[in-house]
């Protein structure tokens, strides 16, 4: 399988910048996400890859080889698109062989290879049927399984699940992981979908405004976002300002409450931005007059029911914060109810202002 | 195609100037010789005497005032008779809307030279039908009828009419001031740009009017043909200019949409 | 494109009345609306065609009879409708590649943008400019005096000298193509449109090449598109009056002309012959739009 590195890649739309010098390797057998919201330059990214797109300057690098001057044609990158892209005049396993059919494959081995795909994707009963007969998610299907058919040492998706329904959507990452990871195909993979790119990758690397913010695996993201911008999309975060006051403590807000964490990194009379995940927060009902000093406490000012978790909104002297309870222990805390919270310090990010 | 690479570009490109320049080439060059051979006065001279000789025959006036005069009814009779129509289709039957498609497509179906048959058949024992000028109009409205009828029924359609008409009522207004002030303003690119094909239409219009034996602006213009060459081209040349500019009338007004189908298309 | 219908307007019978009266409109009433335009449309198309049809059937004193049918197979008529019909064919399929080519040209990817708008003006115009004006401008340029004709002349090749003539059906055809590939470039555009840049990119990332793209799947999506066009293309030349009129008339025999000619009085005296040949003329138009509706629905299919 081939490793993928974009060097530099600037793109100009006249004179929107759509990205800037962008640096990213993605090794063999990986697969990396591509996470940013609409515009961030993930799918500019993406087709300058394929082809599609020459980038203004920089290189696409695939096993040591530069294909900047490669046509799109002949790099052997398998793409899927977001929708509409089976050819509506032919059936699902016609459209699986169109590939093989360019590369005047043989009748006998064209057919393998078709059955062998459409039974990786589980559409073997359904290969003779027309697009427009089928679902979203089964003509995405046929759609991986076109672009497996050449085995090609990268594949690409762009926003594959995007016009999908939201189950549909959870069971075809997963099968996309699956296949993916049996195959060992390098995969890039473009989403807006934070969920999605967390699920999937074994690495992802969140964009914006035609910038890398930060790579790694997802569970480094979730956990260490290194900018702001990713903090605040991926995932849902409360963010505070904060004023470092030794190497293991700082005073959130105005009212300067303490909060005893880590500050490696940090020196004594720093700003720092506080992150704190929602579900490092543990609630306490508290009745009134037990108010400690110095500790924080809120009242409840809404309820989100999410399933088998509950967002809490709370009042506090620090502003208002998200908690995330389970469901059940939701029940006891009714609006108003005044709470303690209990912050996990090892759940606490800093950053630098 | 997608960028296949910089090599393929000129090889496809080629082709594609190619038969953009015949296409350019086909339509211009009768253009010019027309323009050429109306501008001859003899041999090798070249002036505007064809041009002054029309503008100054009567009959050239007549015919096209007709022609014109024809035009403008033509427009009105289709707008007062479609445009309620449509809207009543839309609205209020729609089952009537497969036999209204079949009725716009029946002038294709029987072309003029064929209706002809058939009107003269018909009409030829009322003298004064036959006789007045009117019948042409009324004919040519069933003429320009698939054309006003489609770009009635999108322009309808495209608008949400039922809305229109529930929001119209709810206020408490009348289906004639419903349709007079409501939906016949959001029609209006609809409505002018039939009108421009309508007058196209009519300006050229030959068939009809020379079996019935009247004068139009194509008839003059074939009868002057049958004499003078240079005159004829001057007409051909000044038709050609009216329909430009009708067509320009009709783009200029639609020059929104394609204008944003063209920047879609560049993406 | 999703439009709320209030509630219970959506019934067969159409929106209500203003809704504060609940009333029973007569059911006769809702017909108002169309009665003016039927009655018009009788009086001007449905009962003149009835009247070719029936009379074609009936000799001049009423009688029901087959022999106006019959007498379509002529020589004279029958001569009529193949020259007709190989004129409509020939510019229906000439007109229609050469419009196909020259759109496909114009909606290039790396096509500028001002081409399309521009193209799409003079096919509007070009496809109005049949009748008299065109016939006279290809005299001017084809004709023995034409400017071409004398550009050809000093190169040595004047047509003239070859047996070729601006009167002949080949000058017809060539004069009947100015209008038809514009037209061809007007219906096909929006199917052509209707190829989506997915498929495309699609096919070049499996490794195709424009030719096997447009071999494979273009062409195929775009065929029955292009087959209704030209069909319409066909029925516009099928039914041309006054273009041939200007140009060939008395040199060549062609349906719509022959037709004239009886309405002129200038065949001898067949008053019923003249309805034979529209009826014939109304079957050959219908065959095609016929043709073409199932065409569309294909095409409806694959590109919508």
């Amino acid at each position: 399988m081939a490793r993928v590195e974009i060097r530099g890649v600037h793109k100009q739309f006249g004179d929107v910048t759509a990205l800037e010098s962008l640096d990213l390797r993605i090794e063999s057998g990986e697969i990396v996400s591509l996470l940013g919201p609409s515009g961030c330059g993930k799918t500019t990214a993406l087709r300058i890859v394929a082809g599609f797109e020459q980038a203004d300057s920089g290189d696409v690098v695939v096993d040591g080889e530069r294909v900047n001057d490669v046509p799109a044609n002949r790099r052997n990158m398998g793409m899927v698109f977001q929708a509409y892209s089976l050819f509506p005049n032919m059936t699902a396993r016609q459209n699986v062989e169109f590939g093989l059919r360019v590369q005047k494959v043989p009748k006998p081995d064209r057919s393998a290879k078709s059955a062998e795909v459409l039974e990786l994707v589980q559409l073997t009963d359904r290969a003779d049927q027309y697009p427009h007969q089928l679902s979203g998610g089964q003509q995405q299907r046929v759609a991986l399984a076109r672009a497996l058919a050449l085995e090609p040492r990268v594949l690409l998706l762009d926003e594959p699940l995007s016009a999908l329904d939201a189950k549909v959507r959870v069971q075809l990452r997963e099968q996309i992981r699956r296949i993916q990871s049996r195959l060992g195909i390098t995969t890039i993979y473009v989403t807006h979908d934070q969920e999605e790119a967390l699920s999937i990758s074994d690495r992802v690397a969140v964009m914006s405004v035609g910038t890398l913010q930060q790579v790694g695996p997802p569970a480094e993201i979730y956990r260490n976002p290194q900018t702001p911008f990713v903090a605040e999309f991926v995932g849902t975060m409360n963010r505070m300002e904060a004023r470092v006051l030794s190497e293991d403590a700082i005073a959130i807000g105005s009212d300067g409450l303490r909060l005893a964490v880590q500050t490696r990194g940090h020196r004594p009379g720093d700003t720092v931005s506080t992150l704190i995940r929602p579900e490092s927060i543990r609630l306490e009902a508290t009745t009134d007059g037990q108010i400690p000093p110095g500790e924080l406490v809120g009242r409840i000012q809404a309820h989100t029911f999410l399933g088998a978790v509950t967002r809490v909104t709370l009042d506090t002297a620090v502003g208002p914060l998200l908690a995330d309870v389970s469901s059940d222990s939701a029940l006891a805390l009714s609006l108003g109810t005044p709470v303690r919270l209990h912050v996990d310090p090892l759940g606490v990010r800093l950053l630098s202002q | 195609m997608a960028a296949v690479g910089r090599p393929k570009r000129h090889r496809l490109t080629f082709w594609s100037w190619f038969w953009l320049a015949l296409a350019a080439i086909y339509l211009l060059v009768p253009l010019y010789s027309t323009l050429q051979f109306s501008l001859q006065e003899g041999q090798h001279h070249y002036g505007f005497s064809a041009y002054v000789f029309i503008l100054k025959d009567p009959a050239f006036w007549q015919s096209f005032l007709l022609s014109l005069r024809l035009a403008l009814e033509t427009v009105a009779i289709s707008l007062v008779l479609m445009a309620p129509t449509v809207y009543w289709v839309n609205v209020r039957i729609p089952s009537l809307r497969p036999t209204m498609e079949f009725i716009s497509v029946l002038p294709f179906v029987v072309p003029p030279i064929a209706l002809a048959v058939g009107m003269i058949g018909l009409f030829s024992g009322f003298p004064l039908l036959i006789s007045n000028t009117q019948i042409l109009a009324f004919a040519y409205v069933i003429q320009a009828l698939p054309f006003t009828y489609r770009a009635l029924d999108a322009g309808m359609r495209s608008l949400d009419i039922r809305t229109l008409t529930d929001a119209a009522h709810s206020v408490g207004a009348s289906w004639s001031q419903t349709i007079v002030h409501a939906i016949l303003p959001n029609l209006r690119t609809a409505m002018f740009a039939s009108a421009f094909l309508t007058i196209a239409i009519v300006l050229g219009e030959y068939t009809i009017s020379s079996l019935l034996l009247f004068n139009t602006f194509a008839v003059y213009m074939e009868h002057i043909g049958t004499t003078q060459a240079e005159p004829a081209a001057a007409l051909a040349v000044l038709s050609f200019f009216l329909t430009w500019l009708a067509m320009l009338g009709l783009f200029y007004l639609t020059r929104q949409v394609s204008y944003r189908r063209a920047v879609a298309m560049t993406r | 494109m999703a439009r709320a219908s209030a509630q219970g307007r959506t019934t067969e019978l159409g929106a209500s009345p203003p809704a504060t009266a609940r009333r029973r409109r007569p059911r006769l009433g809702r017909w108002l609306g169309v009665v003016p335009f039927f009655v018009y449309a009788s009086i001007f198309l449905l009962i003149p065609t009835a009247e070719i049809i029936i009379q074609a059937f009936r000799t001049y004193a009423g009688a029901f009879t087959l022999d106006n049918i019959k007498s379509l197979w002529d020589p004279q008529t029958l001569n009529a409708f193949e020259t007709t019909i190989k004129i409509s064919l020939i510019t229906a399929i000439a007109g229609g590649l050469f419009g196909l080519f020259v759109a496909q040209a114009a909606m290039h990817d790396q096509a500028p943008a001002w081409l399309r708008p521009i193209l799409t003006t003079f096919s509007g115009v070009a496809s109005n400019f049949a009748g008299i004006p065109l016939a006279f401008a290809f005299i001017a340029t084809l004709g023995t005096t034409g400017v071409v004709t004398q550009l050809l002349e000093h190169v040595g090749l004047n047509p003239y000298s070859h047996g070729f003539t601006i009167y002949g059906w080949v000058g017809l055809s060539l004069t009947y193509i100015y209008f038809q590939f514009p037209l061809m470039i007007l219906i096909i555009t929006p199917s052509i449109e209707g190829i989506r840049k997915e498929w495309r990119e699609a096919a070049v990332s499996l490794g195709a090449t424009p030719r096997h793209f447009w071999w494979h799947v273009g062409l195929p999506l775009l065929l029955p598109s292009l087959l209704g066009a030209m069909v319409l293309l066909f029925g516009n030349a099928f039914s041309a009056y006054a273009t041939p009129y200007a140009l060939s008339s008395g040199y060549i025999n062609l349906v719509p002309l022959m037709i004239g000619e009886v309405l002129n009085g200038d065949l001898a005296f067949q008053p019923q012959l003249g309805y034979a040949l529209a009826f014939g003329m109304i079957v050959v138009m219908a065959a095609a739009i016929v043709i073409y509706a199932l065409l569309q629905r294909r095409t409806a299919k694959w590109l919508r």
